[in-house]
């Protein structure tokens, strides 16, 4: 089967979705039967196509063929299965969380269109095809984030995302020029296969670069949190199986080259940095969307990590079991929002225990990101930890984090199932049943996770490096130790001491340090404008320098005017200097 | 085969004097539509000879003109000439549809805008550099009139500006092709004939004439530091006028100049310059765009951004930049005519144009704003559209030509890319008090926008129908 | 039969003399027009017949038909016959001028056809001073330009006899032919009379310094007889340049060169920049048939066959499009039109009119199409040809400081304003349109002139 068909059904409902205008009802049902028929084509397409690589024509030069090129190999096999179980589900969620709004058809067409992107990614087997996919994931992602442009701040947020993401496109985009001139090629095959160079160094370092800000890795991380002005669907699917998955994902497909080209070091340390970043301002949040954002970031800075210690299954492991319990705690925040009219601080959120179905599936996603056994998230930060256990280093940095992971998530999860004041106006009955199920299907499948770690075999078989993965006995020892620390610690903090929100100290400061990454933003933006405010001076000197000859010659032919008064003896002095100057010029 | 060019030519000629003839404004608009549309369907035919019948591309039109002096006009089917050919009917069309503001809406748009076409089309099918100056002349007075004519006042002064510059590129254009025709051993004006025997010109007067051609066409791209005419034509014309100024007048400049590098041997020594020229010009107008407020500026020199691009490509002397410069040209074109129709409908609703002021457009002007997107992703190079195809093979050719360094100018769209995204940021997604009343977008305008954004990603979607006639 | 045929000439000149003299006593406005109308058609006819049959004869030994003259046979009458048709709507009293222009039609035609340099002296005093009697009767208010022109033709003639004079002391016929035989060699009293004989035509010619009256008499003469200043008068001069220079002269080249050189730079730029910040139209017209006159000496400067082709063919196109423009101009200052700025919104006055002055703006700026770019392109080609690379360069440069300020004119015009529409007489419709068609037709088609202008300047070259 052509592997690129399966995007069809999806892409197809997608356009559909725009003829409903008028006829809102249908817009859900429709995308979701496109989703579903294209989860089933994902499934029957990584069987039947497994491991083969098919190239399109798309146009020829100067002796050179450009193809689309899509391969199933099983990294894309895992990253299109993902996407087609979570894609269905967030659809199913978003068709509650959109009831009754007029802007369905185009939520539906950008978010239809958002999921057929990155399945295009999910197969994309060259450089060319990518980067389509990763465009087309970086301006629908511009475009949802901006879904509610009227509110205050999703323009700006829009603008931070894509002003963010435009570096790595242009990064992403010079690199597979730069490759393409040095190997005439745009396969991955053909170029894992190249020999290493030093243009290849240099291109893989821009990539490295692209791959960060897609996937919101220091310093390029502060759009991730600012994107949760977007609807929550769009967050829980951001977040989860798309998008800032994609570096990440990049990275994997690519691994033997940024060995070759030296970068794992950087990995390794960008991701530890990102990872605390994450885990510090995670824990100091007020914003219950954004605590999960800045987790998000830390679960990618751990998976860089993870490809920095050369531990490319752990980090597949982790990839896999994160969009599970991420999807599914964002769309237990937006229940919980929608139970508490759409507040977003965290502080003024009450009552999620009361609604059983929509508080069991968030305990288990809790659970699950925190790292208690036996579910999914333990086998993925155990194995990280594992694996870190040849670098002192990375392995303590780890275990706090561990630590800090659960103390921020049982934070988050205790603060908004307080019992509600009086005063507060909460009804979590209003909550559209499909976000309930759609919860409910994802903590299954959050347990369900746990059995990747048992089948990573299969990706084994088929990378050239650090073929094993395993967890450590001593290793889970000191991860759930850490766990429980963390745990207990939140309890005392936040479950007890029935906490207001208002206390500012020093340590606030520092752990919510978003505020001086942003401010650096700032200055980095004032300073170009700065720049750009003296070449806009120099463009002005040089339209003056023009004017002023135009100018001059204006002012030459006024002089003249001047000169030629009409008086008759100009005539005849004019007449005679100039048989005079005529003779004087022969004679010379 | 018939005269594809002369007829088409000749219908030019007829719509310009029919709509000047014609008693009003509909008349005449009726008149530049169908008769432009024909043109378009013309140019899209020679595009189907160039791709299906074997020796269309160098087959020539001639009738004598200044027989004693060997000048003929005559038009050849060169495979860039088709491909601009055809830019300059589908942009000429979109200008006879689309509407300005109402104080510009005059009868005598239309005669222009076919005269604009008409020199567009015979330069870039001319066949020898005689032609090319008469019809580069003709475009650079119907673009002078198109500006000077429809306007409030600070037109005038645009206009002044932008003509002053031109006649600087006419007079050393003119010379150029002058010291080419009596340096060359027969004296000819002929362009194949030059390009194959410039070699015998003597070096230091090849230079003569490469620097003085260079000038010419680096003020109509524009190129920095010879650019200082554009920001002010393009943001004082009437809609339709910045459309074909920026669409397709400043194409004069990119063919001729990519006519001038392939016909002299002098290119070899000088093409790193052009290079370092056309980087420089990129990015500074990528910086001089973020001190800009009026939307017209900013796509004005966003459009000096790409002109700087597409030296570029250019300059690499290779298949993959010269196709890519081509393939930028084409893109750059309908991007243009997109972007200016989209902000003369943008003028039309609001009456303003100054991002500090407009604010909310997505919501009352749902076509002009994602259209404007459009725009900007096509201008950012953003894949399936047709920018996405020129940028790949103009960089492809500079990192051939150039090493990293052609790498380098890439990073100039990315700046462009941020403010383009402020600008939408600060006037189209923001909200706006909703008792200010706006005019109703014509149904025209909308026409236009989706006839231009059909175009730019047909162009990107199929990229191998242009690319295969290059012939590269 | 062929013997009378040759005196066809003398013939109608003497007729155009009797049809000035009998309107003295007739008095009879159209009659008078008639006539000169008839006979100019007449001239004309004979003119094309002589240039398409390379005719070459002597005539009374007084004149010499050869392909140059029959060259000045065909503009001459037609340049006449317009500014005829003009001064007929736009005179007053049409007699004084239907009196008078037979007399200067028979100076203007017999410097094209002398042969000796004594015909070209008197043929251009009879010329000048019914020329300058016209201008006066207009009245009061004419008397200072009839007087600065007065002065002005008055010294040209006294430096113009010094100089043959000067050159000629030993042939009492005074012939140009022979005259050519003896300038050879370095020597200075042949240099002096060769200055003094551009200066003196010069100043007719419009050549700079010795033009600086022309803005000020083309201004203020009446319109009828601007159009003939800046359209006849200036071309006889021009011609009568040429004839002597490249007869005479021309084993002088070397100094030629020099000499129209330098004059050409002096005087293309004081036009062109003169004309730049002129509000008043006839006068800004006046700047520019300068400007105009030093193109043409761009193509006297090559001194071979191309650069007088050239020449030719730019004194035949500016002839035409400068008729043309100081007719529109009179036309609109008798309707009280004067500046830049009355200008505005003619569009909406006469369509006819704005189109008209367009093309002849465009051409007169050198836009392709139009006979004024031809002239242009053959003038700045024979330069380069000639090794004058620098010449050419500045040509063209001036060439394009021109088009400011036809395009800022022309952009006047075309400026919306809401008019009343103006009604165009129709003697000035025909002569309009006329200037106009022959500014399209030979744009579009030059090749017939090219080589009426081609055999003129070869003949001229092959006389000796």
């Amino acid at each position: 089967m052509l592997t690129l068909l399966i995007i069809l059904p999806l892409l197809a409902a997608s356009f559909l979705v725009l003829l409903t205008y008028g006829r809102e009802k249908y817009t859900g049902p429709l995308v979701l039967a496109g989703s579903l028929i294209t989860s089933l084509m994902i499934l029957y397409a990584s069987m039947s196509s497994f491991g083969k690589i098919q190239e399109l024509n798309w146009f020829g030069i100067s002796g050179y063929t450009i193809h689309i090129t899509t391969q199933l190999l099983p990294l894309n096999v895992i990253l299109s299965l993902l996407i087609g179980l979570i894609t269905p589900l967030i659809m199913f969620y978003s068709m509650g969380y959109m009831e009754y709004k007029t802007e369905r058809p185009r939520f539906f067409f950008e978010m239809g269109i958002f999921a057929s992107s990155m399945l295009l990614f999910a197969i994309a087997g060259n450089f060319i095809t990518m980067f389509i996919a990763w465009e087309m994931l970086g301006i629908t992602s511009y475009l949802l984030i901006g879904f509610w442009y009227k509110r205050e701040n999703a323009p700006y947020a829009a603008r931070k995302s894509i002003s963010t993401i435009i570096i790595g496109d242009f990064a992403m985009l010079a690199a597979m020029l730069i490759i393409w001139s040095s190997y005439h090629t745009f396969s991955f095959a053909s170029i894992l296969a190249s020999p290493s160079s030093l243009y290849l160094s240099i291109a893989m370092f821009m990539v490295l670069i692209a791959c960060f800000t897609k996937s919101a890795q220091f310093p390029f991380h502060e759009w991730l949190s600012d994107a949760m002005e977007g609807p929550t669907p769009v967050s829980a699917f951001l977040h989860s199986s798309t998008m800032v998955k994609a570096g990440v994902f990049l990275v994997l497909v690519l691994f033997p080259l940024f060995m070759k080209a030296g970068l794992s070091e950087l990995i390794l340390a960008i991701g530890i940095i990102s990872a605390v970043l994450g885990a510090s301002n995670a824990i100091s949040s007020h914003h219950v969307k954004k605590i999960l954002a800045y987790s998000t970031i830390e679960d990618l800075g751990l998976m860089f990590v993870a490809i920095g210690l050369h531990a490319i299954v752990a980090a597949v492991l982790f990839f896999i079991v994160q969009a599970f319990y991420k999807a599914l705690l964002f769309m237990s925040a937006g229940s919980i929002m929608r139970a508490n009219n759409e507040e977003e601080d965290i502080y003024k959120l009450y009552g999620s225990a009361k609604r059983k179905l929509l508080y069991i599936p968030t305990v288990i996603g809790v659970l699950s990101i925190a790292g208690i056994f036996p579910l999914s998230g333990f086998f993925g930060k155990a194995a990280i930890d594992t694996a870190a256990a040849s670098n002192a280093y990375a392995y303590i940095i780890l275990v706090i984090i561990d630590f800090a992971t659960s103390a921020y998530i049982f934070r988050w999860l205790f603060i908004h199932s307080r019992k509600p004041s009086k005063s507060a106006a909460v009804d979590y009955s209003k909550i559209p049943k499909s976000m309930v199920y759609a919860g409910v299907i994802a903590s299954i499948l959050v347990v369900l996770a746990a059995f990747a770690f048992f089948d990573m075999g299969s990706v084994q078989s088929y990378s050239d490096y650090s073929l094993s993965i395993s967890i450590s006995v001593i290793d889970s020892i000191i991860e759930t130790a850490a766990v429980a620390f963390g745990l207990v610690v939140s309890y005392l903090l936040f479950m007890k001491a029935k906490p207001t929100g208002e206390i500012r100290t020093k340590a606030y400061y520092i752990l919510f340090n978003s505020v001086a990454i942003n401010a650096a933003y700032l200055y980095i933006s004032k300073a170009v404008m700065y720049f750009a405010e003296g070449i806009s001076v120099i463009d002005e000197l040089i339209y003056g320098f023009f004017a002023s000859g135009g100018e001059g010659l204006l002012a030459i032919s006024d002089k003249l005017r001047k000169i030629v008064t009409g008086d008759s003896n100009n005539y005849l002095i004019a007449f005679v200097a100039g048989i005079i100057l005529i003779i004087l010029l022969l004679l010379v | 085969m018939f005269p594809v060019f002369f007829i088409m030519l000749a219908i030019l000629g007829i719509a310009g004097i029919a709509s000047a003839l014609s008693n009003s404004y509909k008349q005449a608009k009726d008149i530049a539509i169908v008769l432009s549309g024909i043109v378009l369907l013309l140019a899209l035919y020679s595009v189907f000879l160039a791709l299906s019948v074997k020796g269309f591309i160098g087959s020539t039109e001639s009738m004598a003109y200044i027989s004693q002096f060997g000048i003929y006009l005559s038009f050849s089917a060169t495979q860039f000439g088709i491909i601009l050919a055809l830019l300059a009917s589908i942009v000429s069309f979109l200008a006879s549809i689309a509407v300005s503001s109402k104080f510009e809406n005059s009868k005598n748009l239309y005669p222009l805008i076919m005269l604009f076409e008409f020199s567009a089309i015979g330069l870039f099918v001319s066949a020898n550099l005689f032609i090319f100056y008469v019809f580069w002349d003709i475009g650079v007075a119907a673009s002078y009139f198109l500006i000077s004519s429809f306007g409030k006042g600070e037109n005038k002064h645009a206009a002044n500006t932008f003509l002053i510059y031109s006649i600087f590129a006419s007079a050393v254009l003119l010379f150029g092709i002058m010291l080419i025709y009596f340096y060359t051993p027969v004296h000819s004006f002929d362009i194949s004939y030059i390009t194959s025997h410039s070699y015998l010109i003597p070096t230091a007067l090849q230079g003569t004439i490469f620097i003085l051609l260079f000038i010419a066409f680096m003020v109509k791209m524009p190129i920095f530091p010879f650019h200082s005419w554009m920001a002010n034509a393009y943001s004082e014309a009437p809609t339709q006028g910045s459309m074909l100024i920026s669409g397709v007048l400043s194409k004069f400049g990119a063919y001729g100049m990519l006519l001038l590098f392939s016909m002299l041997t002098f290119s070899y020594g000088f093409a790193k310059y052009a290079f370092v020229l056309g980087s420089v010009s990129a990015f500074y107008a990528a910086f001089v765009v973020m001190r800009h407020k009026d939307l017209k500026r900013i796509i004005a020199y966003s459009s000096m951004l790409e002109s700087g691009i597409i030296l570029v490509g250019i300059s690499s002397l290779n298949a993959f930049g010269t196709a890519g410069a081509v393939y930028l040209m084409l893109a750059h074109g309908l991007v243009m005519a997109l972007m200016f129709a989209v902000i003369g409908g943008i003028e039309i609703s609001y009456g303003n144009r100054n991002i500090t002021v407009l604010k909310g457009i997505v919501k009352d002007s749902v076509g002009s704003a994602y259209s404007f997107l459009i725009g900007t992703f096509a201008s950012t190079g953003i894949p399936l559209t047709a920018g996405f195809i020129a940028d790949v093979l103009v960089f492809i050719g500079a990192i051939n030509a150039y090493g990293l360094y052609g790498a380098i100018p890439i990073f100039s769209i990315m700046l462009l890319g941020f403010y383009l995204y402020y600008a939408i940021n600060k006037s189209f997604l923001s909200t706006r008090e909703s008792s200010e009343s706006i005019a109703r977008l014509p149904r025209q305008m909308a026409v236009t926008y989706a006839l231009a954004i059909l175009a730019i990603f047909a162009f990107g979607i199929f990229p191998y129908v242009i690319i295969s006639l290059f012939g590269l | 039969m062929l013997a009378i045929f040759n005196l066809a000439v003398p013939v109608l000149l003497v007729a155009l003399i009797v049809s000035g003299l009998a309107a003295t006593m007739h008095k009879s406005k159209k009659l008078s027009f008639a006539t000169n109308n008839a006979i100019f058609l007449l001239l004309l006819a004979l003119g094309i017949y002589y240039s398409v049959y390379g005719s070459s004869f002597n005539v009374l030994s007084l004149y010499h038909i050869y392909p140059f003259s029959s060259f000045t046979l065909v503009l001459f009458p037609l340049a006449l016959l317009l500014v005829n048709i003009a001064a007929y709507y736009v005179e007053d009293s049409y007699i004084k001028f239907g009196i008078m222009l037979p007399i200067i039609s028979v100076g203007v035609l017999s410097v094209g056809l002398a042969s000796s340099l004594l015909t070209i002296l008197v043929a251009i005093e009879l010329m000048t001073i019914p020329t300058i009697i016209l201008i006066a009767l207009n009245g009061k208010q004419y008397a200072e330009p009839a007087a600065k022109l007065f002065l002005m033709a008055a010294i040209s003639v006294a430096v113009f006899a010094f100089s043959i004079a000067l050159a000629f002391p030993y042939d009492s016929s005074l012939s140009l032919v022979r005259a050519a035989s003896g300038s050879t060699g370095t020597l200075y009293f042949l240099i002096l009379s060769m200055v003094l004989l551009v200066a003196s035509l010069g100043t007719e010619a419009a050549l700079f310094p010795f033009d600086l009256w022309i803005p000020d008499v083309y201004q203020g003469s009446p319109n009828s007889i601007s159009p003939m200043l800046a359209g006849i008068n200036k071309k006889v001069a021009f011609i009568a340049i040429i004839e002597i220079t490249f007869i005479v002269f021309i084993g002088q080249k070397a100094s030629l060169t020099l000499i129209f050189g330098a004059l050409a730079i002096l005087t293309m730029f004081f036009g062109n920049l003169g004309a730049m910040v002129q509000t008043n139209v006839k006068r800004m017209l006046a700047y520019s048939s300068i400007s105009q006159a030093g193109y043409i000496m761009v193509g006297l400067a090559a001194v071979s066959a191309f650069g007088l082709q050239a020449a030719l063919f730019q004194i035949f196109a500016h002839s035409f499009m400068i008729i043309g423009a100081f007719i529109i101009a009179g036309f609109l200052a008798m309707e009280g039109f004067m500046s830049i700025s009355d200008y505005s919104g003619l569009y909406k006055r006469s369509r006819f009119l704005a189109f008209s002055l367009t093309v002849i703006m465009l051409s007169m700026a050198g836009i392709p199409g139009l006979i004024g770019f031809v002239g242009k392109f053959l003038l700045f080609s024979s330069a380069i040809s000639s090794g004058l690379i620098a010449l050419a360069f500045i040509g063209i440069i001036n060439s394009f400081i021109s088009i400011y300020y036809y395009a800022r004119l022309i952009s006047n015009i075309y400026s919306s304003r809401d008019h009343k529409s103006m009604h165009v007489p129709r003697e000035i419709y025909f002569t309009v349109l006329l200037v106009v068609a022959i500014v399209v037709f030979f744009g579009l088609y030059p090749a017939p002139l090219m080589a009426l202008a081609s055999a003129a300047s070869s003949s001229i070259f092959s006389i000796i």
